[in-house]
């Protein structure tokens, strides 16, 4: 020091970046260079007189005791304290504190005597900062993956765990400290353990490029658990030094995932095998979807079609579809049998349904219309109605020689005066009688449903109509009296055997459900409109669950008591298709156990004839 | 007969007691053979044809009335009907025409028929329909 210039020394001392004060051994500040001066924003002349060991701020920082060691004697390092300017030193005008730490020492002169002390203190405010930070987003990153539903672990290039989130414990059933002793490998299911080494061996292979894998590894409690994963290498970082791999449990998903796939497979299936052709179109009749058999049903391959208006409406049908769209727009449904169109222009008979698919507003998002090809089930129900219609013709053929011979015959003995010959024959006569309607029966069904059943319209007065059918069914039935209240004047213009055969159903009904009561009722009813035939029995009634089916084709009533009525259950359909096609109205009122009325109404002809 | 006075000239009794002629073409041997049978017990006198080609050949002793079944393999009822009707000798002799079909009524209309009767019919509703158009 001494062969040291004194003002090259305060050069130096100046120029020194580390702040630096002198004190005299009593504490009095002698000299600070530019570098405190710096660090403080104060020059020495404005701070004036300060004697540090009266610094109270340093006092409470609880630094002090190191301070008087070094005035002591000693050299000592000072620990970290905030300090702020303008608590000790008066003339300081800003608020501005730093962080501080710093050594201390004593300089002794030659006789070993202190002769002054030195502080040199330097600015961690920044690093304390950034350690903080970093301090804190270790912690967020803890918490992040503690916390987060994803495990994170990292492992050496042999699968030995050395670091593992706590979230470990939730989906693993481990904690960390006991999941750490274990290689993960061991871990991974057997069946998807070498893929899982393999993605090892292909991250390090190559370390930029991230690893998805799908693999199950084993709960603690000895499930398997289905894990989605990514990994990525940082072997070489070396403030990680692993591979780091973060996983998310999905069974459950998984479990919902498989199901939707079977699901959707087995619909695509369904589609794929089904005879009946499924379509979908958005609600402006663009087709979005086009099934197989669609393609083979009306001719258009799905490449065609799809993003195309649906084109198998030929003109005629346009408005038939048009109102069809407007009802599944609106969220409605429908089945229809109808005619469309091959992609050569040729048509077809088809049955098709369609359903909106909505949206979870219930609003219609697309719809799905599924068809069946029934041109050959037509076909086959006019050769239905073909046979049928001609097997009844060939049915009655004999019928009539029957029915001849057996009126020749009655005839005959009445002559002979052999009266029980004679009724043995109208008994047969009448069981023929029996035997055509029901040949007639099946065959007006066949027409019903053909859409064959003709009328043969004529003007005819009501009353000797009513009263010739009454005694045609009287002559049938020695038990029950037929009695006729009212009657009118009034003509019908109608089909006078039609309107005739549904009486005399609502009358051979009468008599046959009620066994045990003597009397049928029939009321003739007239206003200026319409005539109302009715026909009233006291026999089983209707039950209430059968009411509903009662016009219904086939339909019989049928209780526990009564199960041998015989019938096959045609007569009140074909009526009531009769008098449909006639302008009038068909019902019953029904108790059961107390008896039923049947009516019916038919226009009224106002012509004078 | 027997109440008849054996002087009356004979042409006289025959126009008398002249049995009435029903030509019945069916093609259905079961109910031509009960027809026949049927309509003899009722004093008629019967001539019968299987297909209804006699109906083309009449021409002297027309018969008094003709009953027709309009469905008959091979020849066409209506046909048969419209040349009765449009042929000065036999238009006036009343048609009636037989049918399993009850839809057949509208086409005997068609066809000019006199009468139309369903089958299976009854002999009674029969008689009445030969008795109306016999007597007019």
């Amino acid at each position: 020091m001494a062969t040291l210039d004194s003002q090259l020394f305060q050069l130096i001392f100046d120029q020194s970046p580390i702040s630096t004060q002198i004190f005299d051994p009593s504490g009095e500040i002698l000299y600070v260079n530019r570098a405190w001066e710096r660090m403080w924003k104060v020059t020495l002349k404005d701070v004036g007189s300060y004697n540090i060991l009266q610094d109270k701020q340093l006092e409470e920082a609880g630094v002090m005791s190191y301070i008087k060691e070094a005035f002591d004697g000693k050299k000592v390092t000072i620990p970290v304290i905030k300090y702020i300017p303008k608590k000790s030193i008066a003339r300081v005008a800003h608020r501005e504190h730093r962080l501080t730490k710093g050594i201390a020492y004593p300089i002794r002169n030659s006789k070993g005597k202190i002769q002054m002390v030195v502080l040199q203190h330097e600015d961690v405010t920044n690093q304390l900062v950034q350690e903080e930070k970093l301090r804190e987003s270790e912690r967020l990153f803890k918490s992040i993956t503690d916390n987060s539903l994803d495990g994170v672990r990292l492992i050496d290039e042999n699968g030995k765990i050395l670091y593992a989130s706590l979230s470990t414990s939730r989906i693993l059933g481990y904690s960390v400290a006991e999941y750490k002793k274990l290689n993960i490998i061991d871990l991974v299911h057997p069946e998807d353990r070498e893929r899982y080494k393999q993605s090892m061996r292909d991250l390090i292979a190559n370390p930029k490029k991230p690893v998805y894998l799908r693999y199950r590894i084993q709960h603690k409690n000895g499930t398997w658990r289905w894990m989605d994963g990514v990994g990525r290498n940082f072997l070489n970082d070396p403030d990680i030094k692993g591979m780091l791999s973060t996983y998310q449990d999905i069974t459950e998903r998984k479990v919902v995932e498989d199901r939707l796939w079977n699901t959707n497979q087995t619909l695509k299936t369904i589609i794929q095998a089904s005879p009946l052709a499924v379509y979908v179109v958005d609600t402006s009749g663009t087709v979005i979807m086009w099934s197989t058999m669609a393609e083979k049903m009306f001719g258009w391959k799905a490449r065609e079609i799809i993003g195309e208006k649906l084109p198998i409406v030929q003109e005629e049908m346009r408005s038939e579809f048009d109102n069809h769209m407007k009802k599944l727009l609106s969220g409605g449904t429908f089945t229809s049998e109808t005619v469309r169109m091959r992609k050569d222009r040729t048509l077809f008979d088809v049955s098709i349904s369609a359903a909106p698919i909505l949206d979870e507003n219930g609003k219609t998002e697309s719809i799905v219309a599924i068809a069946m090809d029934i041109t050959e089930r037509k076909r086959l129900e006019k050769q239905k109605d073909e046979f049928m219609a001609i097997a009844s013709h060939e049915l009655k053929t004999p019928v009539t020689s029957l029915k001849a011979y057996a009126q020749v015959l009655e005839k005959r003995f009445r002559k002979k005066g052999d009266d029980e010959s004679a009724s043995f024959l109208q008994k047969m006569d009448g069981q023929i009688d029996k035997l055509t309607v029901l040949i007639r029966d099946l065959l007006d069904v066949t027409k019903i449903e053909g859409g064959k059943l003709q009328f043969s319209n004529s003007l005819f007065a009501v009353r000797p109509f009513v009263d010739e059918i009454i005694e045609e069914v009287q002559r049938t039935t020695e038990k029950h009296k037929i009695i006729k209240r009212g009657s009118t004047d009034k003509k019908i213009y109608g089909d006078r055997d039609r309107i005739g055969q549904v009486l005399t159903n609502f009358l051979t009904n009468a008599v046959k459900y009620s066994p045990d009561s003597e009397k049928v009722l029939v009321s003739v009813k007239e206003n200026d409109d319409f005539v109302k035939i009715g026909v009233r029995d006291f026999g089983i009634g209707i039950p209430k669950h059968a009411q509903e089916s009662i016009f219904q084709r086939f339909y019989r009533v049928v209780s526990p008591h009564h199960n041998t009525i015989p019938g096959i259950g045609l007569g009140l359909y074909i009526s009531a298709e009769i008098i449909k096609r006639q302008g009038g109205t068909i019902g019953f009122k029904s108790r059961e156990h107390e008896g039923t009325t049947f009516y019916f109404t038919v226009p009224v002809s106002n012509s004078n004839d | 007969m027997k109440g008849l006075p054996f002087i009356l000239p004979f042409p006289l009794v025959t126009a008398m007691i002249r049995k009435k002629k029903i030509l019945v073409s069916e093609d259905d041997a079961g109910i031509l053979d009960v027809l026949r049978l049927m309509l003899e017990d009722e004093n008629y006198e019967v001539e019968i044809s299987r297909d209804g080609k006699k109906i083309y050949q009449l021409d002297n002793e027309l018969p008094d009335l003709i009953l027709l079944d309009i469905w008959m393999s091979g020849v066409d009822g209506r046909d048969l009907c419209r040349y009765l009707k449009n042929n000065d000798k036999t238009k006036n002799i009343p048609v009636i025409i037989l049918s399993a079909n009850k839809d057949t009524e509208q086409i005997a209309k068609e066809v000019g028929a006199d009468g139309f009767l369903q089958k299976p019919f009854d002999m009674e509703e029969l008689l009445a329909k030969l008795h109306e158009h016999l007597s007019s």
